[in-house]
C-alpha cells in the first residue's frame, strides 16, 4: 500500500443511467435489470456477514487501516472516549464541521458541544431558502420500483487529500461504510458538503460505527448505493430550509500553504458490540438509509432543527439512555415494510420499552394509565360527573399536567349505567 | 401536438459534434461535460447513441423536485427547470432515467435539454441527420414505415425463395 487511505463518494450521478437506457435503446436483445427484490437479497447478505463477523471484522479493519502511514487510528469504546479524543486532536482549534451522519449528530454531538466545541452541520448551509413543498410520503411518486440501481456513483475518488485551500476548522464526519479487508472509506453525498469538508478542513476524522464495516471494497460500495436508493425519498422530506445556526465556513480564511493536514480514523463502538448477545441483535443489520423514517407517522413530530431523526435513532438512543422513552412509537409497522433488510423495528421497540419497565420499574402515572379498565370503572363510578368535567378545559388541562393526557385528545363519555347492569334489568 | 428529438442510432457517426455545439450555444465554452446531449459510445462495437431528455409527460425529475422547480412546457413540449427556485439537491439526477438531468458542479445548478427554445442546435449541426426535430407523429409514421419496408423485404424474399422451389 502506497500510505494514501483511499476515500470515494459516491454522488447522483447521469452517467451510469445513461449509458444503461442507451444499451436498452440501441441493443435488440434486452438484459433484465437487477430489480429491486435482487438488490435487497445481495443487500441482506452483505449485512448479515457483517453482523455475524463483528469483531473480526473491527480486527481486521482496524489491521488494513493501520498499514496506512499518514492515517492515526483510534478506538473509542463510547461516547465521551471518542469526543476525549476529537479535544485531544483538535488543539486549539474549536470549530467542527459535521456531516448528516446519526452516528454524529446523535451520539457525538451533544458531548462535542459540552466540550465547548463550535459545532455545525454544513450540509443545511448548502440550500438556499425555499418553501418546502412535500409534506409527507404521499405526495411522493413511487421510486423504489424504479431502477434506481444505476443512480448513486462513484464520483469523487480522493487519493490524497489536497492541500490547496485548507482552513482552520475540524470536519467530523460519519462513514457510509468500510471495507475491512483493505480500509476503503466510503461516503454518499448529494450535495458537496462532505467533499468540501474532506477537501478543506485543516483535519478530517473519519468516525466509522463499527457496524459500517462489511467485507471487502465493493460490498461497501454496494451497501453505500443502496443507502441511496433506499433512503432518496427520506432524503426528499428531509430536505427542509431550516432555522439552525448557520455558519459559512468559505468565509473562513485559508491558512497559507504548506500546511500538513491529518487524517484520522475513529472506531467507534458505543455499545454495539454489546448488542451481539442481547435481543436488539437485529439493530446491527441496520445500514443507515432511514428509509424507516419515510412512513413513520410520529416523524413528523420529531424532525426539525438540526436533529437528524429516524424510528431506528429513536431506538437507538433509547438503548443508549440519552432518549427517556420509545412510548411515542404506535408500533404501526410502517418502518417493517419499508426496511430493505427487514428489521422488525415495532417489536424491537416494545421490547426494548419492555425490557427497561422490567429493570427499572414504572412510575406511578405510568402504572395508572396502564390500566385502562380501572380507569374506566372509576368513570362510570363518577358517570356524568366525569363526563362534565371532561368537557371543562380547566379539568383537561389539570389531566395533562397530572396524567399527561393531552387536553385536545378525545375522551370517552362514561356511563353511570354499565352494559350488563342494563341488560340484565331488560325484560326477555 | 409538438415537435420532438427523434434520434436514429444507426445514423450516428460518433462524432460528438452536437455536444460541442450545445455547450457552445448554452454556455459559451466547448466543453462536453455541460453539454445537455451526449453521445454513449461502444467504440470496439461501432455503436452510438445520442442520449438526451426525453422531455416525459409524466416526469420524474417534475415528480421528486421538492421545490417544484421543474415544470412542463406544454407549448415546445418540454421539461423546463426553473433555475431560480432549483436548490441543486439533484434529486432530479437520481431519479431520472435516462440520465437527462445534469449536475453543473462549477455553478451548483441543475442542466437539462431545453430544445434550443424550439431551435435545437444539435439538429441544425448533426451532418449525417441522426438528430432530427420532428413532429411527434411523425416519428411513428417514420418507424411505421421502416418495419414495414422489412417486413415487406421479407415477404418478397419469402415468396422468390417460393417461385424458386416451385
Amino acid at each position: 500500500m502506497n500510505g494514501i487511505l483511499p476515500v470515494s463518494v459516491l454522488e447522483p450521478a447521469a452517467e451510469q443511467t445513461q449509458r444503461q437506457a442507451a444499451e436498452i435503446f440501441s441493443r435488440k436483445e434486452k438484459e433484465a435489470q437487477p430489480d429491486v427484490e435482487t438488490i435487497k437479497a445481495q443487500l441482506k447478505e452483505i449485512r448479515e456477514y457483517s453482523s455475524a463477523n463483528l469483531p473480526s471484522l473491527v480486527n481486521l479493519f482496524q489491521e488494513s487501516v493501520s498499514k496506512y502511514p499518514e492515517v492515526k487510528v483510534a478506538v473509542a469504546e463510547n461516547a465521551s472516549q471518542a469526543v476525549s479524543y476529537i479535544n485531544e486532536v483538535a488543539g486549539d482549534t474549536r470549530l467542527i464541521s459535521i456531516n448528516k451522519s446519526t452516528v454524529i449528530t446523535n451520539e457525538l454531538r451533544p458531548g462535542l458541544e459540552s466540550a465547548g466545541f463550535k459545532v455545525y452541520i454544513r450540509y443545511f448551509k448548502e440550500f438556499k431558502d425555499f418553501d418546502k413543498v412535500i409534506q409527507d410520503y404521499w405526495q411522493l411518486p413511487g421510486l423504489s420500483s424504479q431502477s434506481l440501481g444505476q443512480s448513486f456513483e462513484i464520483t469523487t475518488k480522493i487519493a490524497q487529500l489536497k492541500a490547496i485551500e485548507v482552513r482552520d476548522y475540524i470536519a467530523v464526519v460519519g462513514v457510509n461504510a468500510v471495507s475491512a479487508e483493505d480500509g476503503q472509506v466510503f461516503f454518499l453525498q448529494h450535495f458537496s458538503n462532505i467533499s468540501e469538508d474532506l477537501n478543506e478542513a485543516k483535519k478530517v476524522i473519519l468516525v466509522v460505527a463499527i457496524d459500517k464495516i462489511v467485507k471487502n471494497w465493493q460490498d461497501a460500495a454496494f451497501q453505500t448505493k443502496c443507502n441511496g436508493i433506499f433512503g432518496l425519498e427520506s432524503m426528499t422530506l428531509d430536505l427542509e430550509s431550516r432555522v439552525v445556526e448557520q455558519y459559512d465556513f468559505e468565509k473562513l480564511p485559508p491558512l497559507p500553504p504548506g500546511q500538513k493536514r491529518e487524517v484520522h480514523v475513529l472506531i467507534l463502538d458505543n455499545g454495539r458490540s454489546a448488542l451481539l448477545s442481547g435481543a436488539q441483535k437485529d439493530l446491527l443489520l441496520c445500514l443507515g438509509c432511514r428509509a424507516c423514517a419515510r412512513q413513520c407517522p410520529i416523524g413528523h413530530y420529531f424532525v426539525g432543527g438540526g436533529e437528524v431523526w429516524s424510528p431506528k435513532s429513536y431506538l437507538w438512543s433509547f438503548l443508549l439512555g440519552t432518549n427517556p422513552s420509545t412510548e411515542t412509537c404506535i408500533h404501526c409497522g410502517r418502518c417493517y415494510v419499508e426496511c430493505p433488510v427487514d428489521i422488525d423495528l415495532p417489536t424491537l421497540m416494545w421490547r426494548a420499552q419492555f425490557e427497561h419497565y422490567a429493570r427499572h420499574g414504572r412510575t406511578p402515572k405510568k402504572r395508572l394509565l396502564d390500566y385502562p379498565e380501572l380507569l374506566a370503572k372509576l368513570g362510570c363510578l363518577a358517570g356524568p360527573i366525569a363526563n362534565w368535567a371532561i368537557a371543562k378545559p380547566v379539568f383537561r388541562r389539570l389531566i395533562e399536567t397530572m396524567a399527561g393526557i393531552h387536553r385536545e385528545a378525545h375522551m370517552p363519555t362514561f356511563h353511570h349505567e354499565s352494559l350488563r347492569k342494563w341488560a340484565s334489568k331488560r325484560k326477555r | 401536438m409538438a415537435k420532438v428529438l427523434m434520434i436514429d442510432y444507426e445514423k450516428c457517426t460518433g462524432c460528438r459534434l452536437c455536444e460541442m455545439v450545445c455547450s457552445v450555444y448554452h454556455e459559451g465554452v466547448v466543453n462536453p461535460e455541460l453539454s445537455r446531449i451526449k453521445v454513449v459510445k461502444w467504440e470496439w462495437e461501432g455503436r452510438y447513441v445520442p442520449m438526451t431528455c426525453q422531455q416525459c409527460t409524466s416526469a420524474p425529475c417534475m415528480a421528486i423536485c421538492p421545490v417544484k422547480a421543474i415544470s412542463r412546457d406544454e407549448n415546445l413540449g418540454r421539461v423546463v427547470v426553473d433555475s431560480d427556485l432549483c436548490i441543486g439537491c439533484r434529486m432530479c439526477v437520481a431519479v431520472c432515467p435516462f440520465g437527462g438531468a445534469k449536475f453543473d458542479s462549477a455553478n451548483k445548478q441543475i442542466i437539462k435539454c431545453d430544445l434550443c427554445d424550439g431551435d435545437p442546435q444539435c439538429v441544425r449541426f448533426c451532418e449525417v441527420g441522426a438528430i432530427q426535430y420532428v413532429e411527434a407523429e411523425e416519428v411513428t409514421t417514420v418507424k411505421q414505415r421502416a418495419a414495414a419496408e422489412k417486413f415487406s423485404g421479407i415477404l418478397q424474399k419469402v415468396a422468390s425463395a417460393i417461385a424458386e422451389v416451385s
